[in-house]
């Protein structure tokens, strides 16, 4: 039988900052993982961890230094096979005083591939509560209905691989709860949700796998079948300690 | 992906027609119109081509591109609406393809409204003495008024792909008044120096703008010239093609 590709394979990925200056950033150093199809990996560590950065290279946005691979479904992430695949939620948001929320979704959809995108559009925008602001202009959205549609845009087009930055950010308790049953519809689908998150007890809720990432260094692998609630808290805790004694 | 890529089109068109923008076309229609005004009321004769000339190379085409391809992939870059649709199954080169093409209908529809309209009304209005009016020189000049368009365009572009912000317009002007400069000292202190006049046509690519003075010089058809124009717009096209691949999408260029 045919082996299906990884959802997501990263080896040996590395990325310096000003990597000739005397400031060198050390981002990441030799990070390699993999994600298989249908898994719901969470991605945590501190602030300047290099969570973000990870994504990125992931995504095919920000280049790695020499020497690393990234796929994604088994292809390269900027490919546009790959492309039609994936889902982003970034942790900034796009704004745009020109642009309204259903002209953009619609963009998205349609890139995506749906060559009728009203009624995939008008269901996302339902299932976030986002209807009444279908019509305003992104720049005219609060914070935290920007991240409502980032998260939107992550999920139009059916992908099978859902990237998502820092997801529960901003976001309100209702929305969180919302948030996490669409998690879970799409996991029972076969989706993969890789994310990266500060919020411990969403990881725990959601997530079959955490990586815990410190200064650019993947520092442990845990899977969450099973363990106690607060484990990743207390796990958390004892790897900062370990870098602090280190 | 033709639909979606119009639908991009539109919008990327309707990002760069903010209500300020609007006031792109009719600034300049009020400045090319003064100018127009004058240059008819004090002319013996008023040789529409020319003056066309004068207007849109020189006024219009310039600061309708600058305007309109201020920051023109750097601004897509920092507010992250590049990274928005690279997420999708669009190439780096249909990105940039739409957005040159928005960005060109932009300065073309000023160039309409600001070098057109304003001349068609003069020439009507408000001429005291004779009118020249040659159709064939008139569209000539025109269509490489498009071109010229383009040349700005795609060289605004270029430089947008490397250099943050507004400083696509400041290294663009910076070029071509260094040189106009140094070509205005060959010409005043080395005009007897075969190889220094040459080089002093190449330092900026300036093949449509001759070609139209070669025009209306009634030099008959600037095949060299038009040649230069070309070329350059076609190596100018190439690189901007090539550098968009280069970006960084999360940290601007490599």
């Amino acid at each position: 039988m045919e082996e299906r590709p990884r959802a997501v394979q990263a080896e040996n990925i590395s990325k310096t900052y000003n990597p000739r200056s005397k400031n060198a950033v050390f981002a990441l150093k030799g990070v390699g993982f993999k994600v298989d199809q249908g898994e719901i990996v969470g991605l945590i560590g501190p602030n300047g961890a290099g969570k973000s950065t990870l994504l990125r290279i992931l995504l095919g946005f920000l280049n790695a230094d020499v020497g690393g691979a990234v796929s994604i479904l088994g292809d390269h992430p900027e490919a546009l096979a790959t492309r039609k695949q994936i889902g982003y939620q970034a942790d900034s948001h796009f704004r745009s005083n020109t642009v309204s929320t259903r002209a953009f979704l619609e963009l998205h959809a349609l890139l995506a591939g749906n060559p009728a995108p009203t009624e995939e559009v008008d269901g996302i925008l339902k299932h976030f509560n986002l209807t009444n602001a279908a019509g305003r202009k992104l720049s005219a959205l609060s914070k935290g209905m920007r991240q409502k549609i980032e998260l939107a845009v992550a999920f139009v087009g059916s992908p099978k691989v859902v990237f998502l930055d820092e997801p529960t950010a901003s976001l309100d308790p209702p929305s969180v709860f919302e948030l996490r049953e669409y998690l879970m519809q799409l996991k029972a689908k076969g989706t993969t949700v890789f994310f990266s998150s500060h919020n411990l007890t969403e990881v725990e809720n959601v997530c079959d796998r955490v990586l815990f990432i410190l200064d650019g260094s993947l520092v442990a692998e845990h899977s969450l079948a099973g363990t106690p609630q607060g484990f990743l808290e207390e796990s958390f805790r004892k790897h900062l300690v370990e870098r602090k004694g280190s | 992906m033709k639909r979606p890529l119009t639908k991009l089109y539109l919008i990327e068109l309707r990002r760069l027609w903010t209500v300020a923008a609007v006031f792109i076309p009719l600034g300049l229609m009020l400045l090319s119109s003064l100018i127009l005004f004058t240059s008819a009321r004090l002319s013996k004769t008023y040789d529409v081509a020319r003056f066309a000339a004068s207007v849109n190379i020189t006024l219009v085409v310039p600061l309708a591109a600058a305007l309109f391809g201020v920051a023109l992939v750097a601004a897509d870059v920092k507010d992250g609406w590049l990274r928005t649709l690279l997420i999708r199954p669009v190439s780096r080169q249909n990105y940039l393809l739409i957005k040159l093409a928005a960005v060109y209908t932009s300065v073309v529809i000023t160039i309409v409204v600001a070098g057109v309209i304003p001349n068609v009304i003069v020439t009507n209005f408000f001429t005291k003495g004779e009118v020249q009016f040659d159709l064939g020189r008139v569209l000539a000049v025109h269509g490489i008024f498009l071109l010229q368009a383009m040349l700005v365009v795609s060289l605004l572009a270029l430089f947008s792909c490397w250099v943050p912000g507004v400083f696509n317009v400041v290294l663009l002007a910076f070029w071509s008044i260094v040189a106009s400069t140094v070509g205005s000292y060959i010409q005043a202190f080395h005009a007897m120096d075969k190889w220094l006049t040459i080089l002093k046509d190449f330092l900026f690519p300036s093949g449509f703008s001759k070609s139209v003075d070669a025009i209306n010089a009634g030099m008959g058809t600037p095949i060299a010239e038009l040649a230069w124009g070309l070329g350059a717009l076609g190596v100018v096209l190439a690189l901007t093609f090539w550098s968009i691949t280069k970006i960084q999408v999360d940290k601007g260029s490599e």
